[in-house]
């Protein structure tokens, strides 16, 4: 017997399909990051608001046959999904091969239903889990016998908690600040016993004739507290009157005190929920850049990417360059760009993230950046800035592919004003990618009607265009600089490296494309 | 001092590129530095060092720095240390070059008003580098190699003399550029000193004496070309 379960054990353990069918229910059930529980969760949203509208619709219709058949389908979905979550909950072989394997080393006898035992514990900790409990009575009341309790239906209502975040977040408000709340419901219900003793006292013997018992002065002690007051019962002794003042003013007491908890609690969950949802956004993105660290150079680089409409994510501690992130609506998170478990949430590993730039003022902090990065993904491309000439090497050495260091560049600039101060204006003209000009890259492609030409019947003055120079992609990038117009020959793959105004630049790139002969071009 | 010397006022980071840089194409270095440590650093690397802040009038007067010095960079890590200094320096030598930081875009424009020729913003351009990096590397490669390395390929500056070849004729008609297997980029106007017109915006600029036109070109062709100027005129 024993062997029987260790062998199944292991077999699961081994079984590829076994894995993979398990990994496709947890993605669909549990993992936060995954497309398919996104689907999955607006899908039973439908479901269990279409079975509460049904629910409604039967108080004062009578049920036709298709809609019992949906109940019946929605029901049948619930309990796939309890099951589902219940087998994802734990996972039971690798506890007996565990304790199989710690029987082995200590050279004792393997007993089954010591492993039985923690497997049975973990799925009653899940059985018993208040969302487990809300999903078995949202199933209960379509239990023929049991259909008193359909009113038992709106749990379903609560099943959507699952299902969103924000609803998420607001019910671990309630956990997280249960000891104020607890103090919150004591003072309370000490209030409703010391008002309703009172009234009962002194009104309640006939003296009112709406107060008749206990249950009356409680009635109105809650609706007085809560400063409701309906006026189908009011004190007619002093006495009573008095314990009423004190209990509204109570009552706006209890009010303030529960909304500045609530409203607290919330603001500071606030940031989680962005968190998620930037999170989210992130994970659904198939091509981004992780910029971390929003300084001045990381300013200038959103504000480039976004000109492009590149994808980007910015990760910075600072509180205020969070916000002013936040403020030009980039996608942000504020937190530690070192922190591996941050960098995975929002998807290193996953195919989207192509590139993480570290532009962190602080050169150890970008060293442990690119090391935190290389761990999570070693295909990543990195890019570092260095601050200092010295951590250069070393952010080479950690895993950079490239380095930037800004200074340096600067430096090479600047020198140049020295002995050519006008070249140096178009140098750096080019360099900022001002309004004037830009270098840019036209390609031309494999079916473009100018392969075979001669270069000449591209007329770049036409365009206001002035051509640098070649590279040939199939020439092993070679760059042919300022090329003879006539007797060069275009080639595909072919890469104008060119200089002038954006427009033009663009309107060559769309007339070239378009492959039809137009002024300045006799392909 | 004499006309190849360059003043480097702050021993920051970037100062310590620059003066290497420059010191390498044969400047004379002067760095004002005020604190100790830094002093020292930029003593130990071989420059000449005057220990001093350049707060006060007296200070800037004694550097003697009218006709004297090819620049002044202002490379402080304070913007408003580089503000005032500038703006001193400026106020003392009109004609002086000065190059000045800036380390965020919309402080460009007060530093061009405290009097400096020339603004350079190393976040901006490290920036761009990345930019560039990512979705243009071929760019970066070539201009790299013409502006950084000791490629074939060189920018050369040529200001016109009254008389000569280009002296009254229109960018567009000649075909001497061409011809001489140079690209020309623009030209900035005398009476327009701020701005440089690139030749590709489409305007068929007048070139006067005193103009200056920018060429790319293979090293050996911009040499030959700049001997049959000469032989020319």
């Amino acid at each position: 017997m024993n062997s029987l379960f260790v062998n199944f054990a292991y077999f699961l353990e081994s079984s590829k399909n076994y894995y993979n069918t398990k990994h496709f229910f947890y993605e669909l059930l549990e993992d936060n990051n995954s497309k398919k529980r996104k689907y999955f969760d607006f899908f039973m949203i439908f479901l269990v608001l279409s079975t509460v509208a049904i629910l409604i619709y039967e108080v004062n219709h009578p049920l036709l046959p298709w809609l019992d058949t949906y109940e019946t389908i929605a029901v049948v979905i619930f309990i796939i999904e309890w099951l589902s979550r219940l087998w994802v909950s734990s996972h039971s072989r690798k506890h007996i091969i565990q304790e199989y394997e710690k029987c082995q080393l200590t050279d004792q006898e393997y007993k089954v239903k010591n492993s039985l035992k923690k497997i049975l514990k973990e799925k009653l900790s899940f059985i018993f889990s208040p969302m487990s409990i809300i999903d078995l009575l949202a199933i209960l009341p379509y239990y023929r016998p049991l259909r008193i309790l359909r009113i038992l239906m709106l749990f379903r209502l609560f099943k959507i908690l699952r299902y969103t975040n924000s609803i998420k977040q607001f019910r671990h408000v309630f956990v997280e600040k249960k000891f104020e709340f607890l103090t919150l419901a004591i003072m309370f219900f000490m209030a409703i016993a010391f008002g309703s003793t009172i009234i009962f006292i002194y009104e309640g013997a006939g003296v009112n004739p709406n107060i008749n018992n206990y249950f009356d002065a409680i009635y109105w002690s809650v609706i007085t507290i809560s400063t409701v007051g309906f006026g189908d019962i009011s004190p007619v002794t002093i006495q009573g009157r008095v314990a009423t003042l004190f209990l509204v003013v109570g009552g706006m007491g209890v009010i303030a005190f529960s909304t500045s908890i609530v409203t607290t609690a919330l603001s500071e969950k606030l940031l989680i929920l962005k968190e998620e949802k930037v999170i989210g956004e992130a994970n659904s993105l198939d091509d981004f850049i992780i910029i971390c660290g929003f300084g001045r150079m990381g300013k200038v680089l959103a504000n480039e990417f976004e000109k492009i409409q590149q994808k980007f994510i910015i990760i910075d501690q600072d509180d205020e360059t969070f916000k002013h992130s936040e403020n030009q609506n980039f996608l942000a998170i504020k937190g530690d760009a070192t922190d591996s478990s941050l960098l995975e949430n929002i998807g290193i590993k996953h195919h989207g993230a192509k590139t993480i730039i570290a532009i962190t003022d602080n050169d150890a902090v970008n060293l442990s950046i690119i090391l935190t990065a290389r761990s999570l993904n070693p295909d990543i491309h990195i890019i570092a800035r260095a601050n200092d000439t010295e951590a250069k090497e070393k952010l080479l050495l950690a895993g950079a592919h490239e380095v930037i260091l800004a200074n340096e560049i600067t430096a090479l600039v600047a020198s140049e004003y020295i002995g050519q101060p006008v070249a140096f204006e178009a140098i750096d003209d080019i360099l900022l990618n001002s309004e004037d000009a830009i270098m840019d890259e036209i390609e031309i492609l494999d079916k473009s009607n100018f392969i075979g030409h001669a270069l000449e019947n591209i007329n770049l003055n036409t365009f206001n265009l002035t051509l640098i120079g070649i590279i040939n992609a199939k020439n092993r990038k070679e760059f042919i600089f300022n090329p003879n117009k006539k007797t060069y020959i275009i080639q595909d793959k072919d890469i104008f490296v060119i200089i002038g105004n954006k427009d033009s630049i663009n309107q060559l790139r769309i007339d070239l494309l378009s492959n039809k002969p137009k002024r300045g071009l006799n392909g | 001092m004499d006309n190849n010397t360059i003043i480097i006022f702050s021993f920051s980071k970037l100062a310590i590129q620059i003066s290497h840089i420059l010191h390498k194409k044969n400047y004379k270095i002067i760095i004002i530095e005020e604190e100790d440590e830094l002093s020292e650093k930029a003593r130990s690397l071989g420059y000449e060092v005057k220990q001093m802040s350049l707060m006060n009038d007296q200070a800037i007067a004694s550097l003697d720095m009218q006709n004297n010095v090819k620049a002044f960079f202002c490379v402080s890590d304070d913007k408003n240390i580089n503000l005032f200094v500038t703006l001193s320096v400026r106020s003392l030598n009109p004609a002086l070059k000065i190059i000045s930081v800036s380390f965020a875009a919309q402080d460009n424009k007060t530093m061009l008003l405290a009097g400096a020729n020339k603004i350079i913003n190393p976040y901006e351009i490290g920036a761009l580098r990345i930019f560039r990096l990512l979705h243009k590397p071929y760019i970066l490669e070539i201009l790299d190699n013409i502006l950084f390395s000791e490629s074939n390929i060189e920018v050369s500056e040529i200001t016109i003399q009254k008389n000569t070849l280009f002296d009254g004729i229109y960018l567009r008609d000649t075909k001497i550029i061409d011809e001489h297997n140079h690209i020309l980029l623009g030209i900035q106007d005398k009476e327009i000193q701020d701005k440089f017109i690139f030749y590709s915006n489409g305007i068929n600029h007048k070139v006067d004496y005193g103009d200056t036109i920018v060429l790319l070109g293979k090293k050996e062709d911009l040499n030959n070309f700049t001997i049959f100027l000469h032989n020319y005129n």
